[in-house]
């Protein structure tokens, strides 16, 4: 309440017509979520037959932020999702489909669109939900440094990655006598981003909540085959084996999955 | 209000129901009625449609069809799972799948040729988790390579792209 006051009363300092909301904590939640498909309960099915059972999965992350694409001047970044920019098919659900076959974030179409000086600016930052427990549930509240947020269009939410730990055993499913271990210690330096649709300036005061989940599915271990790879018993993890090369590239394209309510849309 | 950002590009005061009536009459000119494709698989999620058993092999897959009606596939359990469809010339169509992760690739009369990156369906993604758009732009036998997966069968529809493409 009092910061709902606040933020009604510096209002006032505000031009005409430039509305500003109220940021409420972040829930944030993180889980490995292999899905019914390749759930096998207690470990991960592969689309190489193997299953992946895990003793230990932690993934270090450090801070969040909602970003804004400010500068550019391509054309002001904007397109119609019923009319794709050059490159793009279908465009549904906050992605088109490019060419090459990938779907892209709105947000970064238009950053494409807006030229090369674009580029997305943090306005707010949440205090880094830390060390996570990728086997079990870890929940955070997370606080905005900047709950009051003025005439902003926020498009993209971006959390810093820093490193996994992952360890367990692989074997075949159905069982053919094949077992091999890995203890994989990774440095993942990179940002995991999803797109946000989060405008303000209708003078709505809005208290806006956000929900983030960090859920990779069970498709990280596609594509290795673990009786080729395994020595002794052991699946190499150093940084240049093709597990860490694998997992690496995939575990930085997890997109956050977000939940966004605000009250003037109730 | 509870909403997911996948839709939020949409009108937020606008609830689901008139949305999907929206959505199925769109395609809708001059007395021609075409329903979205989209809003016709999350209408269909629900009806287990025609049962059959997938292949082993390429060679063995069973047909289906590109059309209204849903499969549910059994699968080969603990390994891959095929079912094909034959297309007499250019045929864009969507493939939709009940459970995400499932499908793996597409084959070309054998040839391994990929399948695009899946996505929710937007209407209900929490039914449909995936939808594929499949171009098939010659005659001849495609192959979905579906699993190996921890469940024992798989709802899909492969439904022709028609109105969703002309629109997007």
């Amino acid at each position: 309440m009092p910061a709902l006051l606040l933020a009604a009363l510096s209002g006032c300092a505000f031009e005409a017509g430039h509305g500003f909301g109220e940021l409420a904590p972040v829930d944030f939640s993180a889980a490995l979520t292999p899905g019914p498909a390749r759930d096998l309960g207690g470990a991960v099915l592969t689309d190489q037959g193997y299953a992946v059972a895990l003793d230990g999965f932690v993934w270090t992350v450090g801070g969040m932020h909602l970003m804004e694409l400010q500068g550019g001047g391509g054309g002001g970044g904007s397109f119609d999702p019923a009319d794709p920019p050059d490159g793009y098919t279908l465009c549904h659900g906050g992605h088109c489909h490019s060419d090459g076959g990938a779907l892209v974030d709105y947000a970064d179409i238009e950053a494409e669109l807006a030229g090369g000086a674009a580029a997305f600016v943090a306005l707010v930052s949440l205090a880094p939900p830390g060390t996570l427990d990728m086997l079990g549930t870890a929940a955070a509240t997370l606080a905005p440094d900047e709950p009051v947020l003025a005439d902003v269009s926020l498009t993209k939410l971006r959390l810093e990655s820093v490193g996994v730990h992952m360890s367990g055993t692989v074997r075949r499913e159905p069982d053919d006598g094949f077992s091999a271990t890995f203890d994989l210690d990774l440095a993942l330096s990179g940002d995991l981003d999803a797109g946000l649709e989060l405008p303000l300036g209708r003078g709505e005061l809005p208290v806006i909540a956000l929900s983030v989940a960090l859920a990779p599915d069970g498709t990280l271990w596609d594509e290795l085959d673990f009786a080729a790879l395994a020595v002794d018993g052991a699946v190499p993890a150093d940084a240049e084996s093709a597990l860490a090369l694998t997992l690496g590239p995939r575990l930085l394209a997890v997109e956050p999955s977000v939940t966004l309510t605000r009250t003037d849309w109730e | 209000m509870n909403m997911r950002l996948t839709i939020s590009a949409l009108p937020a005061s606008l609830p689901l129901l008139p949305l999907l009536a929206l959505a199925a009459l769109s395609g809708c000119a001059a007395g021609k009625e075409e329903e979205d494709p989209l809003a016709h698989a999350c209408e269909v999620i629900a009806d287990a449609g025609t049962a059959i058993t997938a292949g082993a092999d390429i060679d063995s897959a069973p047909g289906i069809q590109i059309g209204d009606t849903p499969y549910t596939v059994t699968l080969v359990p603990g390994a891959a799972s095929y079912v094909s469809v034959n297309v007499s010339g250019d045929t864009a169509a969507i493939l939709f799948m009940g459970t995400a992760d499932i499908a793996q690739t597409l084959y070309q009369d054998g040839a391994d040729v990929g399948l695009s990156e899946g996505a929710p369906d937007d209407l209900c993604p929490e039914d449909v988790p995936e939808h594929y758009d499949v171009d098939l732009h010659t005659a001849g036998t495609w192959t979905f390579e579906l699993g190996p997966a921890a469940v024992s069968e798989v709802w899909l529809l492969l439904h022709d792209a028609g109105a969703h493409v002309d629109e997007q």
